[in-house]
């Protein structure tokens, strides 16, 4: 039977997968930011602790235009075709701006990869 | 149970279920990634949705396919080296998959490569080599952490998908992903040395018996109907719950976080249910477990849906999700021995597929006919009802002995 010792055999394992993933994760977000100049329908990353209504402000600020929120008070998919939109928002207190992607399409549990069309 | 040697390295069992984990979290992970690439390859390719959906549907269908033949060759080879090729071809599959332009060279590679790929690198190989290489008091415990690994994975490889695409572009992602999904080929190292089958009688028993043996036992037909009814609740519920709650004028914020919640909480229910299946009945657990999905689902259509109620059946069902994986997987072991688990199971695994092409087809036809997925739900309350009774009456001891009348 499974004991204390295999129980923090897991929890071990799970830190190593975790930590290692979130090394990889921040090397991966340094390479994926969009440069200063770049504009367009963007991903705006916020401090962590900022209140949607502090992300739309800070990002009208930077003449952005809200598209819509996302799973986090402090990410915002924002758009604005003048160049220097990324520079901007970083100016404004943006950790990271990143091209948008949609963020569905996920699969869990191992059933089926494909998601339903949204119309 | 003593370490045993590979060449000149010592494996001990930890490192077993260390390299299970890994092979089940970037199997699952990589996987959890194909729906990201959808909107891009489209718009790049011209491609239309149902193209792309194909694609993934075959690749389903191959996996489910595949399965039983992949653990057929396990169990007679060794699960490294079906882990190593599947590995190999899954990242052929995923790599090709970038370079295609057609339709029907993108159901070849993202459809059939990945899905054969697949079926030979996937935690369902792992469970057949923890069968045979861990001690059995050990085994549930390390199915429970590769289920978790895999859905750990899911969660894991999410953004790292949308990183790669972001940083180099969806065609360089792609290849990017494929070289993910090679390490697994070093790790399955761990796994490929076979133990000697359990008992003399099991060493002389060919494939073709084993599979008599299997379909002549009523307890195996009975996990096979279960098993059928876990993947219509995970299928239908993955993809046509976020358009019944925005159904209800939800936003699909919760949606996504109710998917999310899924993922999450099925990491802990899969490792509890692996450490309950090693210390109580794996049928009763099984009951127990699909009756509570029945009673979830009933709850949830029962009452008015708001974001608290999603997020709290997301946290149930996610509990209740793959928990069904280690104790199916250790009964299929019990009754029949670990010598062809991996192709027995497999078995058991394409029923599971069925009944998720089922669950996604019918939620699809259901909303059409009548504008609504409530018939669906309680379809799947009835399921539940019924799989719990299904397990009940499972002989939870080796074919041999219930056919000896023991």
């Amino acid at each position: 039977m499974p004991d204390g010792a295999d129980h923090r055999f897991a929890l071990k394992l799970l830190a190593w997968v975790v930590g290692i993933w979130l090394l990889g994760m921040a090397l991966l977000f340094e390479a994926a930011a969009l440069p200063p100049e770049a504009s367009g329908t963007v991903i705006a990353v916020f401090p962590i602790g900022t209140e949607t209504a502090q992300s739309v402000a800070a990002s009208a600020a930077a003449g952005a235009k809200l598209v819509s929120p996302s799973w986090f008070e402090n990410v915002l998919v924002v758009a604005d075709e003048a160049p220097g939109l990324a520079g901007r928002l970083k100016d404004q207190g943006a950790h990271a701006v990143f091209e948008n992607m949609s963020f569905a399409g996920f699969s869990f549990a191992g059933c089926i990869g494909a998601r339903l069309p949204e119309n | 149970m003593m370490p045993r040697r590979l060449g000149a390295k010592l494996i001990t069992p930890a490192r077993v279920v260390i390299a299970g984990a890994v092979v089940s979290l970037i199997g699952y992970g990589v996987r959890a990634d194909f729906g990201l690439f959808q909107d891009p390859m489209l718009s790049t390719r011209g491609w239309s949705r149902e193209t792309f959906a194909l694609a993934l549907a075959i690749q389903n269908l191959m996996w489910g396919l595949g399965q039983p033949f992949a653990g057929a060759i396990a169990d007679r080879y060794g699960a490294g080296r079906v882990l190593a090729g599947g590995a190999l071809l899954y990242a052929a599959g995923i790599a090709l998959g970038a370079a295609v332009e057609g339709p029907v060279a993108l159901h070849l590679t993202l459809g059939v490569m990945t899905g054969l790929g697949l079926s030979g690198a996937s935690m369902f190989i792992v469970l057949g080599a923890f069968g045979r290489l861990l001690p059995p008091e050990r085994r549930a415990w390390a199915s429970g952490i590769a289920t978790a690994a895999g859905s750990l994975g899911q969660f894991l490889f999410a953004p790292i998908g949308q990183g790669f695409i972001a940083a180099w572009g969806w065609p360089l992602a792609l290849v990017l992903l494929a070289a993910a999904a090679l390490p697994i080929i070093p790790v399955a190292a761990a796994l490929r040395s076979r133990s000697e089958p359990a008992t003399t009688e099991q060493a002389q028993q060919s494939l073709g018996a084993a599979l008599r043996e299997a379909s002549a036992h009523g307890s195996y037909w009975l996990l096979i109907a279960g098993f059928f009814v876990c993947g219509f609740h995970l299928a239908f519920i993955q993809v046509h719950m976020p358009a019944y709650i925005a159904g209800f004028g939800l936003s699909p914020v919760v949606g996504a976080w109710a998917i999310g919640f899924v993922g999450l909480f099925n990491t802990v229910g899969a490792y509890a249910a692996g450490v309950l299946a090693g210390r109580r009945s794996k049928k009763n657990l099984l009951s127990a477990i699909y009756l509570g999905r029945a009673l979830v689902i009933a709850l949830f259509v029962l009452t008015p849906v708001t974001t608290l109620s999603v997020l709290a059946f997301s946290a149930a069902m996610g509990l209740l999700w793959l928990s069904t994986v280690p104790p199916t997987s250790g009964l299929v072991a019990l009754m029949f021995g670990p010598r062809y688990m991996s192709m027995l199971f497999g078995v058991v695994f394409f029923s599971h597929q069925i009944g998720a092409f089922i669950g996604v087809w019918l939620g699809g036809w259901a909303y059409d006919a009548f504008g609504s997925y409530t018939l669906v739900w309680w379809i799947s309350v009835g399921l539940g009802v019924a799989s719990a009774a299904v397990h009940w009456p499972i002989a939870e001891r080796p074919a041999r002995l219930v056919a000896q009348g023991a």
